[in-house]
């Protein structure tokens, strides 16, 4: 009998151990998937600065990006950059604005019933495929910029930043949301009882508590924006060129990876390990975006309590 | 009593400082609810102008065709039957591993630095870019870093099964399975002649090079009037020349065909279902695990904060009781949390299901005409597809796009459902 108890026990304390042992290793892929990246980025980028057309200097430098035609070669990452930076500037402009007024509009003044319908209508929106946006882009987004103003060509950065726009749109609007809507009745109730319009409310008393929140949702946003693939590779065109007008055709970081990866580069040569380069930049860019995002979260958070 | 109108207040010209107020709450509120309707208005006219473009190209005939240069015989079998595969395989590895580490984090570790470390280290994966995560699968599951060769000529190959290959002059062609050899080459043979009666293979002196011999087991694929392929298993006989054996098969069988004389035969080599070459190359495996790396942050955080919504007196009862940490989580802090890991579970596949970008750096598979039969067949998959065809130039390609977008929308709409049908379901109230 004490026999029987002992080993069971023991069995049980050396199967606990062992389940205990594989959760570990498995939370611990997640470090590994971090560390993977970071080598995998460093070591490919480090190759690529090893080719004789390269240098460190002309990569953060120069501002011609021309790896892929004939004659010489130059690798500067910032067209790259400002044609990301452009969508992401168009897209932030359309969706920063509206998706706040609409985060504002459904905490603060629509019935739970209009909430309970336009919120998950929102969501639906944050759940199609990025690849669909693109395809809004060109087929229906393009067209009517060009019956507006015809030198909008067929590939432009106003086009895809709007489709982008609206696909960041749900992001920014749920998570503000959830901002304003955590900052405590009696904060209201004390704005009201001195007198406050919902406007005075709203703009002066909830908004601000709620800051910290809705820059970090912008964060978020902003940072999908500039990792976002499917729809600048559809609409805005391939050419990599410095310029602030939206009716360009541009091409970001992203895109020019899907160039590279789709086209016939081989797999040794300079133009392949630039992309790793151009995939490091980009990983550097958003991974900044989350961690700012994430301390202003944590340090300018208003607690009530 | 009810509230003065907004004239009543600009008329009493004392309450100027009060009528400004009430003017900038009523000009916000409509402000608001322009931007509200606005992102509505951009949800309807997106679905709407797909649903115009796509309904016509709609059939069934689209969901069983494979995809074509012609757009009137185009469908999406391929890309589905990809999709399912990926999803299948990201499932199967994302799900166990993202709600495995849930379970450490919020019921086993201790809450110190390094659990700290691993929460933001998720956090952080969570924002990386998806077409990062492609650049990795490419580099560690398609390329595994160049270690194995590459993917045309794989070092390491198990659970295949290689045919030296034979042609005849009617098109048939019989397959001599090749014993001991665990990789693809060419085998060189001269002057082989063969012919076959039914269920057995006549082959002519010199048998061909490799590991023919008397009375090996070969399979021969047969084909009837009507075009149905079939392959059979036969017995190979090594028997005199040429016109010999032609002879040795027509008098032992009734229905004979004549092999033509194969200068060289090629080998290949089929796999079953679990078939694995390293590298993975741009198969259906590395695609799946590629979307697990996408995937594995949003499980991991979905099941953490269903994990988290699980009362602690739950915990502590259990604990109380005398149970372990894992009888107490299999027993009662599981039960109560897999609906929401349901929930986060299936809205992470749907966003698999939508990714493009990673497998598109991955391996640019946009036509492919077959469905997936193992691990490392090429695939498609519907948002691959939809990007290819919304790419090209003309109208009739972009109402295909937008037909394979309602099915994807169809899909994802069915797993939202699923999703909010569990969390109703199975939710119960454990405050």
């Amino acid at each position: 009998m004490s026999f029987g108890r002992a080993r069971s026990r023991r069995w049980r304390d050396w199967s606990e151990r062992g389940i205990r042992w594989s959760l570990f290793c498995a939370s611990f892929f997640s470090v590994f998937v971090t560390f993977a990246i970071l080598v995998i980025l460093a070591k490919e980028s480090f190759l690529f600065f090893g080719f004789e057309e390269v240098s460190i200097g002309e990569f953060f430098g120069s501002t011609e990006w021309n790896p892929l035609l004939g004659g010489e070669k130059h690798f500067g990452i910032w067209p790259l950059v400002c044609g990301t930076m452009l969508v992401t500037v168009i897209a932030a402009c359309f969706a920063l604005p509206i998706g706040l007024t609409a985060a504002v509009y459904l905490s603060e003044y629509a019935r739970p019933t209009t909430r309970a319908i336009l919120k998950p209508a929102l969501e639906v929106l944050a759940g199609i495929p990025t690849v669909v946006y693109g395809f809004f882009a060109l087929t229906a987004i393009t067209p009517i910029l060009h019956s507006i103003a015809p030198r909008f060509g067929n590939y432009n950065a106003m086009s895809a930043g709007l489709a982008i726009g609206i696909m960041i749109l749900p992001i920014v609007c749920s998570l503000s949301e959830d901002a304003l809507r955590s900052v405590p009745r009696s904060l209201r109730d004390g704005a009201y009882a001195l007198g406050g319009t919902k406007f005075d409310v709203s703009v002066k008393v909830v908004v601000p508590a709620a800051l910290s929140g809705i820059v970090a949702s912008f964060l978020l946003a902003m940072s999908r924006a500039i990792g976002e693939t499917m729809v600048v590779a559809l609409a805005a065109g391939g050419i990599a060129q410095m310029t602030a007008e939206p009716w360009a055709e541009v091409q970001t970081m992203t895109a020019y990876m899907v160039q590279i990866f789709l086209g016939d580069a081989p797999a040794n040569g300079v133009e392949y390990a630039s992309s790793y380069a151009v995939a490091a930049v980009l990983f550097t860019i958003t991974l900044s975006f989350t961690l700012v995002g994430r301390y202003i979260l944590k340090r300018f958070r208003e607690e009530y309590e | 009593m009810s509230t003065p109108s907004l004239n009543e207040f600009v008329a009493r010209g004392r309450l100027r400082g009060s009528a400004a107020r009430v003017l900038s709450n009523r000009v916000f509120l409509w402000f608001c609810l322009a931007g509200t309707t606005l992102a509505v208005l951009v949800l309807f006219a997106l679905l709407f102008s797909i649903f115009l473009d796509g309904w016509s190209a709609l059939s069934w005939d689209f969901l069983t065709q494979f995809a074509s240069r012609k757009p009137a015989a185009s469908g999406i079998r391929g890309p589905l039957w990809g999709s399912v595969w990926v999803c299948a395989i990201c499932a199967l590895t994302a799900l166990p591993l993202g709600i495995g580490t849930a379970i450490y984090l919020e019921e086993f570790a201790p809450k110190n630095r390094v659990t700290g470390f691993i929460n933001l280290n998720i956090m952080n994966l969570a924002g990386v870019p998806s077409i990062v995560y492609g650049i990795i699968g490419l580099t560690a599951f398609a390329r595994m870093f160049g270690g194995f060769g590459t993917a045309a000529d794989p070092t390491v190959l198990l659970g295949y099964t290689y045919y030296n290959e034979y042609e005849s002059v009617d098109g048939d062609i019989v397959r001599v399975r090749v014993e001991g050899i665990d990789r693809a080459g060419v085998v060189e043979t001269t002057g082989v002649q063969a012919c076959l009666a039914r269920w057995n293979l006549w082959i002519a002196h010199p048998a061909p090079a490799g590991a023919l011999q008397d009375g090996a087991q070969v399979e021969v694929l047969t084909v009837t009037d009507d075009g149905e392929e079939s392959w059979r298993s036969a017995t190979a006989h090594i028997q005199g020349d040429a016109e010999e054996t032609a002879r040795v098969g027509e008098t032992k069988s009734i229905s004979v065909s004549a092999l033509a004389a194969a200068t060289a035969t090629t080998q290949v080599r089929e796999g079953s279902w679990w078939s694995i070459s390293l590298p993975f190359g741009s198969s259906v495996l590395a695609g799946g695990l590629t979307l697990m790396l996408v995937i594995l942050p949003v499980v991991i955080i979905s099941s953490q904060e269903a994990l988290r919504a699980v009362p602690s007196s739950l915990r502590q009862g259990a604990l109380a009781l005398g149970s372990t940490r894992w009888q107490m989580v299999r027993e009662m802090t599981l039960p109560a949390a897999i609906p929401g890991i349901m929930t986060g579970a299936i809205l992470a596949m749907s966003r698999a299901i939508g990714e493009a970008a990673p497998l598109l750096v991955l391996g640019g598979f946009l036509l492919v005409f077959a469905t997936p039969e193992n691990l490392m067949s090429d695939f498609t998959v519907l948002p691959l597809q939809i990007y290819n065809w919304a790419g090209r130039p003309q109208a009739s390609f972009h109402e295909l796009a937008a037909a394979a977008i309602i099915v994807q929308l169809v899909v994802l709409l069915v797993f939202n459902g699923l999703a909010v049908l569990i969390r109703q379901k199975l939710q119960k109230n454990l405050q």
